[in-house]
């Protein structure tokens, strides 16, 4: 049985954006006396008519250019932004890797970061009890984990949130470019444990910039351009046409 | 199951109850980041009040020598103001000072002004280690049998609380002022609220039916009856606290619901 994970349909997500944006009162009143300066309220489709779908411990990339929608596509799975239009149904828990460390507080210690960071992903206090050795044995910070994390080197830190998100246990990972930071050593780290974590049944939503390492580990890949899905299907295909594209 | 979770009432209780080790956990933040560092720790908690209780005693008493207003009848009320007040202001930073998690992680959003109004509640329940002795040193040694309605106040004036905070951290996301609106708003609500004055000084002007347009009234006057004139609660301050703290909780709750979805945007 291939139920899809996440399956995506029809779906609008438009922004406003806002020339002259009006933050305060004192702005309200200039606008009403300048029209000039009143704020002006454009919107904008960041996505529009995109469909998804993530088979269970599917990896899944999505590529395009700056600006055109990955993201945005992103944080509608994970239900941070609300669609306009369409479906986004995602069937088990997600966890979002939009940035490490989301929420670390520099004053509390590495262990107190864990409880707080865990606990945003919906865990519950026996949930984190039972990953938290795994967490601490993952990211090597046995030593440090009792130390105020305003004390932690940058790799610390990045190990430490990375840890985290990894050991969620969640049915849908989404990652947001969090390959690009860390050293080599890092990164093959980070590769290794979304392998393991895919072939454990989890689904990965990947975007990124490294074509060659998403033509490389992806299932499927999407190709996304000025808020469009430009192509859905084979990775060595859609990276080749992203590289056509990018060149013409 | 479809996340997130549709929007049934019933649904949503149940997704916010999943995330209670998180209220939890941003409450112990606070308050390990308050005290961390400083030696007398949690011990602050308990010295504000009580400068607030002897500074207030001894002006009024020694200094002032205004025959009309005694120190319990100020201090019964100055306490749970400064719950109202340091909360509400608070409330309006709660979604903004958080908007790196509203961005990027998905939880119920009313957790961050529930933590703020719990925050500042644990520190009003911390008070009465100093509050219960002394009012029990201004009557002698003794409670009042009248604060046996202390909980029914504090209950319906919590609930009045959350609801204003609700509100204001929803409203705050969309314009910045309010938060510096309401620092100046609470300033001259304290001068409207009977907190200094008491019901028979209001009533001994004919000024009673103006209070009627202030919804913290009737909690203060019920405060200053139950702890400092051994009287239970008139029953049109039960009556006019009961329907503001439902009014408020609801419109705090319809506003948030309906703006929330918005949040991430905005900030
Ligand atoms: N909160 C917001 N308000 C207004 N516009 C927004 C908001 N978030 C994103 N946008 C706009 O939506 C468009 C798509 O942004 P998105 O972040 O999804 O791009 P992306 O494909 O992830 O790009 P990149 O590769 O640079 O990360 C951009 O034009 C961006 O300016
Ligand atoms: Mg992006």
């Amino acid at each position: 049985m291939s139920q899809n994970v996440i399956e995506i349909s029809g779906l609008w997500k438009s922004f406003v954006v806002r020339h002259n944006r009006t933050e305060s009162l004192k702005q309200l009143f200039i606008g009403w006396l300048d029209w000039r300066r009143r704020e002006r309220r454009q919107s904008f489709w960041a996505l529009t008519d995109v469909g998804l779908q993530v088979e269970r411990g599917q990896m899944v990339g999505i590529i395009g250019p700056n600006g055109s929608g990955k993201s945005t596509l992103l944080r509608c799975v994970a239900g941070i932004l609300k669609p306009e239009r369409g479906e986004v149904i995602v069937r088990g828990r997600v966890a979002p890797m939009i940035e490490i460390g989301v929420g670390f507080h520099p004053e509390l210690t590495g262990e107190e970061n864990l409880y707080l960071n865990a606990a945003l992903y919906g865990l519950d206090r026996p949930q984190i009890e039972a990953i938290r050795p795994a967490i601490i044995e993952y990211a090597e910070l046995e030593e440090f984990i009792d130390v105020p994390i305003k004390n932690y080197s940058t790799g610390m830190y990045t190990r430490l949130g990375f840890s985290i998100a990894v050991h969620l246990q969640p049915e849908v990972l989404l990652v947001d470019e969090i390959l690009a930071v860390g050293d080599e050593a890092f990164q093959q780290k980070c590769l290794q444990r979304m392998m393991q974590l895919k072939s454990s049944g989890t689904s990965i939503l990947l975007v990124s910039h490294d074509l060659a390492k998403v033509e490389k580990l992806c299932d499927k890949v999407y190709l996304i351009a000025h808020s469009r899905l430009e192509f859905a299907g084979d990775p060595v295909k859609a990276v080749a046409i992203y590289r056509e594209k990018l060149a013409s | 199951m479809t996340y997130p979770p549709g929007s049934s009432l019933t649904q949503e209780w149940r997704y916010l109850l999943r995330y209670r080790e998180l209220l939890r956990s941003l409450i112990a933040k606070d308050l390990k980041v308050k005290y961390r560092g400083s030696y007398l720790g949690f011990f602050w908690s308990l010295l504000n009040p009580l400068s607030l209780i002897v500074v207030y005693s001894l002006v009024l008493k020694f200094i002032m020598d205004v025959r009309q207003i005694e120190p319990l009848m100020v201090i019964a009320g100055i306490i749970p103001w400064v719950f109202f007040a340091n909360t509400v202001t608070n409330s309006t930073e709660s979604i903004i000072s958080n908007a790196n998690l509203v961005k990027k992680i998905f939880f119920p959003r009313e957790i961050l002004p529930l933590s703020t109004v719990l925050f500042h509640f644990i520190q009003f329940l911390l008070a009465f280690v100093v509050f219960l002795p002394a009012v029990m040193f201004f009557k002698g040694g003794r409670l009042p049998w009248t604060l046996l309605y202390y909980p029914l106040i504090l209950l319906l004036h919590w609930s009045f609380t959350a609801g204003a905070a609700l509100f204001l951290s929803a409203a705050t996301t969309y314009y910045k002022d309010i938060r510096y609106l309401t620092e100046v708003a609470i300033m001259m609500v304290f001068w409207g609220t009977p907190i200094l004055y008491t019901y028979p000084m209001v009533a001994s002007k004919g000024l009673t039916w103006l209070f009627w347009f202030n919804p913290l009234s009737p909690f203060f006057f019920s405060y200053q009856n139950v702890v400092h004139f051994e009287q239970p609660p008139r029953p049109e301050h039960l009556i006019a606290m009961l329907l503001w703290s439902i009014l408020m909780l609801v419109l705090g709750l319809a506003v948030f619901r309906k703006t929330r979805d918005g949040f991430a945007e905005e900030l």
